[in-house]
């Protein structure tokens, strides 16, 4: 245990080296793709409670997203909300999204699942895009404000960025609290296997909808942000290829862990970066590296890497803990 | 009344396409339980073969034959590449597979054929049927007759012959069929290549309607699970059905209520059903096993 | 411990006050610093060049290339010589932001141009106002670009209420149809040209009896066109691109809908003949460019692009970026200078420039008034129909 609490103590103190650098950053540019990857980053760690630790799966996570920043962007630019009270909504409205979404949905599994959510996802992007009396229709919402902290405006982007990255740090420390707890013991037993948990007296109805609802308040939260951030939201961001690349992400960095979900955002992000002077192939090699990444290292990147590097260290007890997860995941026929 | 009637034949007209479609999505699911989000993409690759075939002399019938035998092959590749490697794995990890072959196959068409809708020239273009004041197209009376032969074709194919048992054995209990002899890794490859072959041919048959672009598949794969889940998933008679349900409700939904939310209350009609039969409206209720 | 972390993260949230005060905003220190120093005037064109709009988007690159290419070859401007970056936004808000970030940030750019949409046009202008950078809008239409207030906006191009305007005032004078319904993309293009012409139709003394709204990318039609056809209207307006427009054409003659078509500068060029066939015979649309014989400026761009490119340029997304560069260039020259407020200055009083797509003089908000024509397809061609003097 006192090799976890270092690393906790390690990985606070470099995120909160990572919010006062962000605050010296000055190229424009860079802060601004830094910006969109932390927003990615928290909406994977949403997708993450569900997929990760609940086992569920999620294909209309856009629609949580869309909710949080059209919550914020009606708020602030409508009824003139403070900032932060629309940033709270945001959250309050997007994880009673996900309750709703959840009520219906919890006896579904596996492609039903899937489907479903994406039927959610589709649902809520029609809902933005033809509502047009509420939502503005394609021409989405202009001039939504930026928070005020102790006086000064956040809309600069080295302080945004300081407190995306510093929203980002407090949400995974909630979560990771969350996932230690008994709660997150409940979700892992859901995943593993549902109809053992009921019988072990798990509520599992209950702790689904708590793992919706969560996933979709902070999802809104990464909404509220994006709003905030790009002062300007429009239908066509929350579509079905935004909930795909949330779920790719959180897939590719290792869903169920802590890590992942960060590694997958950078990676990809990395990865679109470097793959922009290609352009017309961009699309074709980032999906020819999807498939590649899911036959050869399904678990995720972090679970891989971390696999590797245990044999390396300690032979004996990698051993040990593959053939422990061996057992775990052997069908039995 | 006549609104109705043309209203009802337009559905019927567009469902009789999703059945083919969906048909080859759930043939595919039954088999291997793979949701396969790439569906829409040989309809494409269809649509794109019968191009290339009619630009190069080929006359549009023999085009659209040949472009089953085109979406086949390239099915058979991807699926040895994308899908068959993961058959041990989670079913999540197929699906994700899917929509990287999904991505690959769309911006790979487009890079080679340019996004831009191309025509495909049909001896019936242009040219339309009227009955009692409904119009239709004589195209689409092509896409109903041929897909619903191919419908037929299949469920035949499905019931009566020793391939289609050992399709049906492989679908129901994988490791028994197995046991008994069935070899359900070449199954598995010939369900796959039948599944995308039949969205093939139905891409070639749009493409005369719709225009072709790269990125035609993706709401076609939407609509097309949307048939399956309605239908059952795995259920070939609930396939053809459910496809003309939902053309009927998507055109009444357009024609009556509204043509934005379209698409929102099909799916809304979409979790109706997930919710209270998620079997889907023809399949017996099964029991899980524990 | 959790609660020492949280501490240590709530004070590191408070270490954001003692930052440096200054928000990253830098003012024009950064970007006028470059104009004088660098040996070349880089112009940034941002718009789609994968994706659905690559088609417009990469005639928006050549346009502009071209042009870049002549004024080199004559000597460039001011003894520099104009350099073009070219980038792809995806058709995607954040990543349209993005790049014009990348643009002003990295590449210093000294002018702006795109893009395909309203929309991330408007967001793009809000990164480019800030540095004064002079930004040129050759495609998009909608009428809110140039009422944001910014003075550095140049539009060349005319908006939307001119494009129907001259549409309407072309039905109610030279045709008979009275009585018309819309079928429109449900877009920011779609909506605005629906609203501008149903507002301006009516005032004139016409009649929409019927409005449909359809997305970009639908491919069937039919559900709206028979409750069109139910109204019987005596001609049919399509409010967006040939991509959907061409299929309503074909669609509405499978279900018998014989009307008179309309539409608006989508279906200039080659490819609604392409796409729509006999369908859109007959259709009539208003027109921005057209490669037309008979005047000198434009016969001389139409054989420099078709030399370059291979290809005709039939439409006005090469074009425009084609005048957009010369007009900057001659903003440029005029102001003696590349630098942003001075050009902008310049360019506002420019008057009656001769461009490939008519005279251009802009007004105190930017906006260019450039004459809109009409035009048919007759056989299988475009032809203009109505050139207003």
């Amino acid at each position: 245990m006192n090799h976890k609490r270092t690393l906790l103590l390690f990985s606070t103190v470099l995120g909160i080296i990572c919010v006062v650098a962000s605050l010296y950053m000055q190229n424009l540019y860079l802060l601004r793709v830094s910006t969109l990857a932390v927003i990615s980053a928290i909406l994977a760690v949403a997708v993450n409670l569900l997929v990760g630790y609940t086992g569920q799966i999620s294909l209309g996570h856009a629609g949580f997203f869309g909710i949080g920043a059209y919550t914020t962007a009606l708020l602030t630019t409508e009824l003139h909300w403070s900032v932060w009270f629309a940033f709270a909504a945001a959250f309050v409205v997007s994880a009673f999204a996900g309750l709703l979404l959840g009520l219906p949905t919890t006896k579904l599994k596996g492609h039903f699942l899937g489907i479903a959510t994406m039927g959610f996802g589709i649902i809520v992007n029609v809902v933005l895009n033809n509502w047009t009396e509420l939502t503005q229709g394609p021409m989405g919402i202009r001039n939504i404000p930026a928070p005020e902290l102790f006086g000064i405006s956040l809309q600069y982007e080295n302080y945004y960025l300081s407190f995306a990255v510093a929203s980002l740090l407090l949400i995974l420390l909630l979560v990771y609290l969350v996932v230690n707890s008994a709660i997150g013991r409940a979700w892992k037993g859901i995943k593993r296997d549902e109809i053992t948990a009921e019988v072990s007296g798990i509520n599992v109805y209950g702790y689904k909808l708590l793992a919706f609802s969560a996933s979709g308040g902070i999802a809104g939260i990464a909404g509220a942000l994006y709003a905030s951030f790009m002062t300007f939201v429009s239908p066509e961001t929350f579509d079905l290829n935004q909930s795909i690349t949330i779920v790719t992400t959180v897939v590719l960095g290792g869903a169920g862990t802590l890590a992942g979900p960060l590694i997958g955002t950078g990676i990809l992000t990395l990865i679109s970066e470097l793959l922009r002077d290609f352009q017309e192939l961009r699309l074709i090699i980032y999906g020819a590296v999807l498939v590649a990444l899911i036959v050869f290292m399904p678990q995720g990147i972090y679970p891989f890497l971390k696999e590797r590097i245990q044999k390396r260290l300690s032979p004996s007890k990698a051993a040990i803990n593959q053939e422990r997860r061996g057992i775990d995941e052997r069908d039995i026929a | 009344m006549s609104e109705l009637a043309q209203t009802i034949v337009n559905g019927l007209a567009v469902g009789t396409l999703y059945s083919l479609i969906a048909l080859g999505l759930t043939l595919i699911y039954g088999v291997m339980n793979l949701s396969n989000f790439a569906q829409g993409e040989f309809a494409m690759i269809g649509g794109f073969a019968a191009l290339y075939l009619v630009n190069h002399g080929v006359s549009y019938p023999v085009a659209v034959i040949l472009s089953f035998g085109v979406a086949g092959i390239i099915g058979f590749i991807v699926h040895l590449l994308a899908y068959h490697p993961l058959r041990k794995s989670e079913h999540i990890n197929m699906m994700l597979s899917s929509l990287g072959v999904s991505l690959f196959l769309v911006n790979l068409a487009q890079y080679l054929f340019s996004p831009n809708p191309q025509v495909v020239d049909s001896p019936l273009a242009g040219r339309n049927l009227e009955v009692f004041g409904i119009f239709i197209s004589q195209q689409r009376i092509l896409i109903v007759a041929v897909s619903l032969v191919l419908c037929g074709l299949t469920y035949m194919l499905l019931e009566y012959t020793r391939f289609g048992r050992a399709v049906r054995a492989a679908s129901l209990d994988p490791d028994t069929a197995t046991l008994y002899g069935i070899p359900t890794r070449r199954i598995s490859f010939m369900t796959f290549v039948l599944g995308v072959a039949l969205t093939g041919v139905a891409g070639a048959l749009i493409a005369p309607v719709y225009n072709i672009y790269p990125y035609m598949g993706v709401s076609l794969t939407t609509k097309a699970f949307v048939v399956v889940v309605l239908g059952g998933m795995g259920n070939v008679v609930g396939a053809i059905v459910g496809g003309l349900i939902v053309g009927l409700i998507e055109s009444l939904a357009g024609g009556y209520i509204s043509s934005g939310f379209q698409d929102a209350i099909v799916f809304g009609v979409l979790f109706l059903v997930l919710v209270f039969r998620p079997q889907g409206i023809l399949t017996k209720v099964q029991g899980e096993k524990v | 411990m959790s609660i020492a972390s949280t501490a240590v993260v709530g004070i590191s949230l408070l270490a954001g006050c003692a930052a440096p005060p200054k928000g990253v905003e830098q003012a024009a220190a950064g970007a006028s610093g470059n104009a004088e120093a660098a040996s070349e005037i880089k112009i940034g064109l941002v718009t789609q060049l994968s994706g659905g709009g690559a088609l417009y988007g990469k005639q928006m690159e050549h346009g502009a290339q071209l042009a870049v290419d002549e004024i080199n070859e004559a000597g460039g401007v001011l003894g520099k010589k104009l350099k073009l970056i070219a980038q792809d936004d995806q058709a995607n808000p954040s990543e349209s932001v993005k790049v014009t970030q990348r643009l002003v940030t990295e590449d210093r750019i000294d002018a702006w141009m795109g893009t395909l949409k309203s929309s991330d046009t408007m967001t793009d202008l809000t990164i480019t106002s800030k540095q004064n950078i002079p930004s040129f809008v050759p495609i998009a239409v909608a009428d809110k670009i140039t009422e944001l207030g910014y003075s550095n906006v140049f539009r060349n191009v005319s908006n939307n209420t001119m494009q129907v305007k001259a549409l309407v005032d072309y039905i109610l004078k030279s045709q008979p149809h009275k009585h018309v319904a819309i079928i429109s993309e449900n877009t920011d293009y779609g909506r605005g040209l629906s609203e501008a012409f149903t507002k301006a139709f009516t005032e004139g003394g016409g009649q929409v009896v019927n409005t449909e709204y359809y997305n970009v990318g639908q491919k069937e039609f039919s559900d709206q066109l028979t409750k069109i056809k139910a109204k019987q209207p005596d001609a049919i307006v399509i409010s967006g691109l040939v991509a959907e427009g061409a299929l309503i054409a074909k669609q509405a003659q499978d279900i018998g809908l014989k009307t008179q078509l309309y539409s608006y500068g989508g279906f200039m060029g080659s490819a609604p003949i392409k796409l729509g066939g006999q369908a859109v015979e007959g259709l009539i649309h208003s027109e921005y460019f057209t490669p037309v014989k008979g005047d000198k400026k434009i016969e001389a761009f139409v054989d420099a692009y078709q030399k370059k490119y291979g290809e005709i340029p039939d439409s006005y997304y090469s074009a425009a970026t084609y005048d957009a560069v010369y007009l900057y260039a001659e903003g440029v020259k005029k102001a003696g200078s590349a630098e942003g407020a001075k050009v902008n200055d310049s360019l506002r009083a420019i008057k009656d420039f001769a461009g490939v797509m008519g005279g251009v003089s802009f007004d105190e908000k930017g906006q260019a008034s450039t004459k809109v024509w009409i035009g048919q397809i007759k056989d299988g061609k475009q032809e203009v129909i109505y050139r207003p003097e």
